[in-house]
Parts: C-alpha cells; sequence; structure tokens
C-alpha cells in the first residue's frame, strides 16, 4: 500500500523569547495541570475548570476592555464557524483554523502568526465527515525544555509538533505524524473519488475503494490520489476534538458521520486510545462498542461484530477530561448509529450516552454510568465533563459532572461512579413505534435540578387566558406529551395515534457543542451554559435508506443512497409538503408557536445557571445576554401583555477569580443587539459588565496573563470572515 | 456537482398557470454578488454544522427545490431553520442565505438585489438550468 502524506511546516518566525525556557514554576506549580495564569488545556486545565484565578479583569474594569489584536484566521482559508478556544502555554498562544485544521502559533502580545502546520491529506480530508478546524489542539511539555502541540486532523492523522517552531517530532510515529487509521484493526486499503465534491449528510458519496491499477486524474480531480485508508464498505471515521494528554498518554477518540439521515446500517464504532507522547506508539484501544466477551456485549441484542446491521458510532466527540492523580480519563460518549430510531440496535447499546472512566495506563474501564439507555433523542454527551472537590453532606467529595444535551447535570464520585445524588431507574413512556424497543426506565438525577426545558406537560403551556389556555392546549396536544423522555412517534402509526412527538430538550440541548460548564474551585460552584427550548419529531421511512425509519427524510437521488424503490414518487416541495421530521415547518404538525409566541411558559431555564455542587442547590440564574421581547399579531393575544423570554443561543461560560465571563454563542443573545462578552458577578449572577466585541463569539473563550496583562480571547466568525479577537485593557486601566 | 444536473419544470407546470404575474426566473439574476458573498459567511455560521454543502447544491438541491417560488425557501428559512431556535435569521441574512444557495447551484448573480418581502419573493421561481 502506497501512502501519500505530503506535510508543510511553514516556520513563519521563531522566536527566541527568554520566557520560552520552561521555569521552575511552570512544573512545580501546576494546578489540575495548568499552570496558574495559563491555559494549558482546552478547558483550561486537565479537569475541564474553564476556570482562571486571575483577577487583573473585574467588575470595575471589565466595561474598559478594548481590542488589543484580532488575527485573521480566514487569510489561511475558510471554516465552518470557527470552533477553536486556544491554549496559551509558555508564553505562546495555539490554535487551529480552516477547514484543513492547521495548527498554529501566535504571538500573544501582538497577534503575529509564529508558524503554522498543516497536513495534506488528499482524498482523505476531501471526504472527511468533519471538515472543519475543530476545537482546539493539546499541550505538553517534559518539564525542561520539550514542549508538544498535538493536533488530529480532519482526515484522522494525529501530528506531534514542537512548540517552538512547528515541525514534527521525528520520533514521534512517522516524521511526526501516526495514520489513526491503523491500529483499529481494520484492513486500510487505497482510496480513490469519483466526484470532486464533500461527504453529504451524513454517508452519501464517500470514497470508495480504489481499482488496481487506478491513478489520479488531475483533470477532473477524480480516481486514485495514493491515499490509502480504512475499508470504505465498513464506513467513515473522523475527529472534531483535541486529545487530552494525561501523564504522557495521549488519549485520542473519534467522531462519525452526523447521525441523522444516514442511509447505511452500519458504520464504524467509536474508539478511545492511548498513544505514547514520545513515541506515538498506540498503547491500547477501547472499544467503547463492546465486542463479543467484552463488558456490555450483551447490551446489544444482535451483537456488535463489524458489520452487524444497526452497529456503529458511540463516538465521544466531545472533548475530554481528567484526573491525573487518579490516573482517569472521564470520556462523555455519544450515541449509537441512527439519532431517532434504534429498531435496528435492540437493546441499551453501552457505551452509547454514557460516561466512562477509563485508566489511562491500562486502558480499562474503571466505571461507566449509561445517562440514556437506547437512546433514540440524539442526546450524544455534548461536552467535556467538570471535575471538582465540593463538600456534600460534611464531606469530601471528588466529583465528576457531566452537563448533558437533555437538561440534567449528571454527578458522580469521580474515583468510583457512584451518583452523589440518587438517580433512580425512573419508568418513562413507551414506543409505539414499529420495530422500536425502548427502555422501560430512565435514570433521572434526583438533583441538581435540570437547566432547560423538560419534556412538554399541560402546566408549561401560556395560559394568559382561557382562549390562550385552550389553543395552546390543542397545539400541545397534536404531539406526543409527556414530562421527559418522549418517544418519537412515526407517520404510519395506526389510526388514532399521534403522528409526532414533543422533542424537549431537542437534538440541540440543553448544552451541546457550543456550550457546557465552567467550575469555580474555589466556591464549588456549576456554571452552565444550555439553551432551552423545544421542537417536534415525526420518524417516517425515507424510501432510498436502509433503515426502517428516520427522521423525515428523502434520500434518493443522492450520490451513495439506495435506488428510488419501484413507484417511487418524490415528496411535494416547500410549504407543507416538508411537515414533521426536524422542525418541519410553519402550519406543520409539532409547530410549538401561536402567533409567534411559543406555548411554552417562559421559565428560568437555558441562559446561564448556577449550581451550588456542595448541595446541588441552584444558586442564580441569568438569561443569555438578555431579554427578547414577545410581542404578536395574532388576535388571541389581544390586549395580553407577554412576558419577556430569555435570550436563546448557547453561552460560552468561563470563570475567573471574581467573575462569569461568556460570550453569547454565534447564534445567541437578544435579537438585534450588536454582539457583546459579558460578564456576572459569581455569587449573585448580577451582570456586572458588558463590552461589545467585534463579532459573537463563536467557540468557548480563554485567558491567560502574559507580560503582566490579562487578555480574554476569543473565535468569530464563519466561512472567510473567521478571527481570533483578543481582548485587555487599557495601560492606564489595570 | 452543481451544474450537472439537468431540469425539467413540467411537473411543476401549475406554479406558471397561476393568474398572477408571468413569474420571474430565478436564471435571470435576482440577487446581487454581493448578497451571495455575506450569504456564504451566513451559511457558514448557521447552517453548515448541519447541512453541508452537498446537501445544498446539485441534485439534492434541484430534487427539493427546481420550480419552487423562492418564497418557498423563505419560508423555511423564517419558520423551520435553525431547528433550535426557528426565525433566528433577520430577513437580510434569510436573503443572502438564499442568494448564496442560487449561486451554489449556478444561477448568476444581476443587478437587483433579491427583496426580502415574501410576496415579491413569491413571484421568483427557481429554475435549474444544465
Amino acid at each position: 500500500m502506497r501512502r501519500r502524506l505530503l506535510f508543510s511546516a511553514v516556520v513563519l518566525g521563531t522566536f527566541a523569547f527568554g520566557a520560552f525556557t520552561l521555569s521552575a514554576r511552570q512544573t512545580s506549580t501546576l494546578v489540575r495541570g495548568n499552570a496558574p495564569g495559563e491555559w494549558r488545556y482546552w478547558g483550561a486545565d486537565a479537569w475541564s475548570t474553564r476556570y482562571s484565578p486571575l483577577d487583573q479583569i473585574n467588575a470595575s474594569n471589565f466595561d474598559q476592555l478594548q481590542v488589543a489584536w484580532q488575527w485573521n484566521a480566514g487569510a489561511f482559508g475558510e471554516d465552518e464557524y470557527f470552533r477553536s478556544t486556544p491554549l496559551f502555554a509558555n508564553g505562546r498562544l495555539f490554535t487551529v483554523a480552516t477547514t484543513r485544521r492547521e495548527a498554529i502559533a501566535i504571538d500573544p502580545g501582538n497577534g503575529q502568526t509564529l508558524w503554522m502546520w498543516r497536513l495534506d491529506e488528499g482524498i482523505r480530508w476531501q471526504k472527511a465527515p468533519r471538515q472543519y478546524s475543530g476545537r482546539g489542539l493539546a499541550y505538553w511539555n517534559d518539564g525542561r525544555n520539550s514542549e508538544r502541540i498535538v493536533v488530529i486532523t480532519p482526515g484522522y492523522h494525529l501530528a506531534s509538533l514542537d512548540a517552538k517552531t512547528g515541525r514534527p517530532d521525528p520520533k514521534f510515529g512517522k516524521d511526526g505524524v501516526v495514520d489513526l487509521m491503523e491500529g483499529l484493526g481494520m484492513p486500510l486499503v487505497p482510496l480513490a473519488v469519483d466526484d470532486t465534491g464533500s461527504l453529504i449528510i451524513s454517508d452519501n458519496a464517500p470514497y470508495r475503494k480504489a481499482k488496481p491499477g487506478e491513478t489520479w486524474d488531475p483533470v477532473t480531480q477524480t480516481g486514485a490520489d495514493g491515499t490509502i485508508g480504512i475499508d470504505p464498505e465498513l464506513g467513515q471515521i473522523a475527529n472534531s476534538s483535541p486529545a487530552i494528554i494525561v501523564n504522557d498518554v495521549i488519549i485520542v477518540g473519534n467522531s462519525s458521520i452526523h447521525g441523522y439521515y444516514p442511509t447505511r446500517l452500519k458504520n464504524i464504532p467509536g474508539f478511545i486510545r492511548g498513544f505514547d507522547i514520545h513515541t506515538g506508539q498506540q498503547l491500547w484501544k477501547f472499544n467503547l462498542i463492546p465486542q463479543a466477551g467484552e463488558f456490555g456485549a450483551d447490551t446489544w441484542a444482535n451483537g456488535t461484530k463489524l458489520g452487524t446491521p444497526g452497529v456503529g458510532k458511540n463516538d465521544a466527540w466531545a472533548p475530554y477530561s481528567a484526573d491525573p492523580e487518579l490516573g482517569l480519563v472521564y470520556i462523555p460518549v455519544g450515541m449509537p448509529l441512527m439519532d431517532e430510531y434504534g429498531g435496528h440496535r435492540p437493546g441499551n447499546n453501552l457505551f452509547g450516552t454514557s460516561l466512562v472512566a477509563i485508566d489511562v495506563k491500562t486502558g480499562k474501564r474503571k466505571w461507566h454510568f449509561q445517562m440514556v439507555h437506547h437512546d433514540i433523542w440524539d442526546y450524544d454527551n455534548p461536552m467535556a465533563p467538570n471535575l471538582m472537590d465540593v463538600m456534600v453532606d460534611g464531606k469530601l467529595r471528588k466529583v465528576v459532572a457531566q452537563t448533558t444535551k437533555q437538561g440534567w447535570v449528571y454527578a458522580f464520585d469521580r474515583a468510583t461512579g457512584e451518583p452523589i445524588w440518587p438517580m433512580p431507574e425512573t419508568p418513562v413512556l413507551q414506543t409505539d413505534v414499529k420495530g422500536e424497543h425502548t427502555s422501560p426506565t430512565q435514570p433521572i438525577p434526583s438533583r441538581p435540578a435540570p437547566y432547560s426545558q423538560q419534556g412538554l406537560v399541560e402546566a408549561d403551556l401560556i395560559d394568559y387566558t382561557p382562549a390562550i389556555k385552550a389553543a395552546a392546549l390543542a397545539a400541545a396536544k397534536q404531539c406526543r406529551m409527556g414530562p421527559y423522555f418522549i418517544p418519537g412517534s412515526a407517520n404510519d402509526g395506526p389510526a388514532g395515534t399521534l403522528k409526532c412527538s414533543w422533542y424537549s430538550p431537542g437534538a440541540s440541548g440543553g448544552v451541546n457543542i457550543d456550550s457546557g460548564a465552567a467550575v469555580d474551585p474555589e466556591r464549588g460552584f456549576l456554571y452552565v451554559g444550555s439553551q432551552t427550548g423545544m421542537s417536534s419529531i415525526t420518524l417516517a421511512k425515507d424510501p432510498c435508506s436502509e433503515f426502517d425509519y428516520s427522521s423525515s427524510h428523502d434520500s434518493c437521488g443522492l450520490l451513495g443512497a439506495l435506488p428510488p424503490p419501484p413507484g417511487y414518487v418524490a415528496p411535494e416541495t416547500g410549504r407543507g409538503g416538508r411537515g414533521g421530521g426536524r422542525g418541519g415547518g410553519g402550519g406543520r404538525l409539532g409547530n410549538s408557536r401561536i402567533g409567534g409566541v411559543s406555548i411554552v411558559k417562559p421559565k428560568e431555564l437555558g441562559g446561564v445557571t448556577a449550581y451550588d455542587m456542595n448541595t446541588g442547590d441552584k444558586a442564580w440564574w441569568t438569561p443569555n445576554g438578555g431579554f427578547n421581547e414577545v410581542t404578536s399579531t395574532d388576535p388571541l393575544f389581544a390586549g395580553v401583555t407577554l412576558p419577556k423570554e430569555g435570550a436563546g443561543g448557547q453561552p460560552q461560560v468561563i470563570n475567573t477569580k471574581s467573575l462569569v465571563i461568556y460570550g453569547t454563542g454565534r447564534s445567541g443573545g437578544p435579537r438585534g443587539d450588536a454582539p457583546q462578552l459579558f460578564a456576572t458577578d459569581k455569587a449573585t449572577g448580577k451582570q456586572v459588565g458588558a463590552v461589545k466585541i467585534p463579532g459573537k463569539t463563536s467557540a468557548v473563550p480563554m485567558t491567560f496573563m502574559y507580560r503582566g496583562k490579562q487578555y480574554i480571547v476569543f473565535a468569530t466568525g464563519a466561512g472567510a470572515n473567521t478571527s481570533l479577537v483578543a481582548l485587555t485593557l487599557p495601560d492606564n486601566k489595570k | 456537482m452543481a451544474g450537472v444536473w439537468v431540469t425539467c419544470l413540467v411537473a411543476r407546470t401549475a406554479v406558471w398557470q397561476s393568474p398572477e404575474p408571468a413569474p420571474t426566473l430565478a436564471s435571470s439574476g435576482v440577487y446581487t454578488a454581493e448578497q451571495a458573498a455575506r450569504g456564504k459567511d451566513a451559511y457558514a455560521l448557521y447552517c453548515s454544522s448541519c447541512h453541508n454543502l452537498g446537501s445544498q447544491s446539485g441534485e439534492p438541491f434541484a430534487k427539493k427545490w427546481n420550480g419552487v417560488r423562492v418564497s418557498e425557501l423563505m419560508f423555511v428559512l423564517t419558520d423551520a431553520m435553525p431547528k433550535d431556535d426557528p426565525g433566528l435569521l433577520t430577513p437580510t441574512e434569510r436573503v443572502d442565505v438564499i442568494a448564496y444557495l442560487l449561486k451554489l447551484n449556478d444561477l448568476a448573480a444581476g443587478e437587483k438585489p433579491l427583496p426580502e418581502d415574501p410576496a415579491l419573493l413569491k413571484n421568483i421561481v427557481i429554475d435549474l438550468v444544465k
């Protein structure tokens, strides 16, 4: 097999700053793996606290923040929306950028590029399921003079770079790069493409196995370009979050294709692997879909052998957290193949939608907890769990808390997996969809209280007048209601059954990709950025998919989809023809608004919720940057003063010595307001500062101290207009 | 893949037989290059995490939208998208995204901007051409 891995390390400048020699302070006083004033992990430290003890920027001066510099990521290429949270270590800022996921070092004082590195991955990049910059990088040093930046590329390679120069570590893998498609026990074959486009949601138009002797046609940009990869018959594999490095072991997972609208009944499972930071050698592999003989395999009634219909995914696509002292890494695992229908995978489907603690030395499972059995709600664990030490009932507890799409915080003893507060298995609604087998129970945390709307029951509905109450109830009753975990309904159910179900929180959470939580390690508070809302779902047969059901979709005609069945008629297009599905259209089943007004009463949900994790009590709540006025021209609401509702979107939260700082997220904040960064008092949630920024935060911010100045840096923008923005105080305001 | 889809409007003749004024064809240049440029970024920001470009160009796009009034596309962007916060995009952002989708599907830009008024968009029909 021939391998074509071209890389280019462009050293734009290597600066001999004295600060770049690792000081004793930086290695001997690490707190949770981070040097005070730095931001060495995606979540600030190994515990993912997103906490910095810095306080130069505080309530008295937050409003004085100014743009120190803006680094133009778009100059390096286009991206999706810019998801990077940079790292700051030993005087340098590190980020990813562009659809190629370039690794880049930046001078923190002026925003100038120091070096950049990228890998030419050929058609492995072209057909990568996660073709964007990803969320960031991992940093490591040996406590002396060696520093590394570790990046996982869109085409699923692992690279270790010298943090000073960007040059690949020649002792790591092959010329600094490990092919992550190797070592999974799956055959690698030469790859080829028949088109110049990217992968189409979800698994259509992938690359294929090259024919013997096939070569690259530079005119049509098709054929075999020399790249190799996992046999595409088995599916696609990708990555979107950084590795985490714990005790010299690089912990690497993977993501998969989107789970909505897949057409193939099988795909590659999720894996967690450990690699030696010095050599790139694979140390161990943990199967997130357990294989025969492994713990949990019996939760898959049809077996888990690769290629078995219904088997795939369980990918841990979010960032990870770790306790270096316990030697454990905490893996938030996503759901099994196909977001809304599990009829092809009967069983609880471990380790889908679970938190798994793995020993970083051995790769063995220490404990796990499955938050959602047999997930059919797309409730992937979406964010790094947060570690903290708190006093519960007078005892010091080492806690790991997982925030979730479903609106709950699940808190455990991080050494044993024992729930901090009871999570009783509770009977839940059961499916009436053909072939589906829902779990009879789900674990429901007794505390803390949820931070997002849970299901839909009559008490949730607006009732400002009897007519409004009646209209809201009529709208609500169009779809299946319930307190939580409402199974989807199908469009072909028996007469008299509902054809849609409320989906709340919906697939976007709750907490999702962009938000998550921060920890105040001094007070034991957890600050959760989330959204609240509701959608609906109607399951239907996609005529050109192998699945019996999915959310409404027609894949016919897509490259790689099944051929249309006999008698196939294309669905009508436009309004009324696209009802149901994940959101559907106006006038459709599952419309949760009347005249633009939500049928759900506004509540103190979504936004930023603070919990005292010593007690599990909710401490305060604030909306995401403010409220939206609610108005309607519908006569139903004539003469009624409608209450404001908290602004939508996913707040992106960090915290410092005295402040909770957050951006509204790429689509959040009060409608029509200019983009802002907010600061609230940590104890009360009261807003103590707000500053206008060039664009809405598109990823979680970070903060650090450099040459006596505290900076806050965040990503913003999308497409060709992506940048990192650095804020700091004017010199006379420090 | 954009540009290889052969279209046929026969199946959509009902649109043409409406008593309303003869429709404007999207292929006649119904948006500006500036709108499409802005729409590209708006698409990347709001849409691309769920809808990659392959699903919104060529055959997949033609299958859904060929022969359909632009107002219908505007309606989906207004009332159903993004799915976690329908109505999030401003009217300007919506028409910018539409302009970008038209450009992505080989319908060339023109001199006049695509209007934000759904009533005006109702008179524009997406006519994808080879």
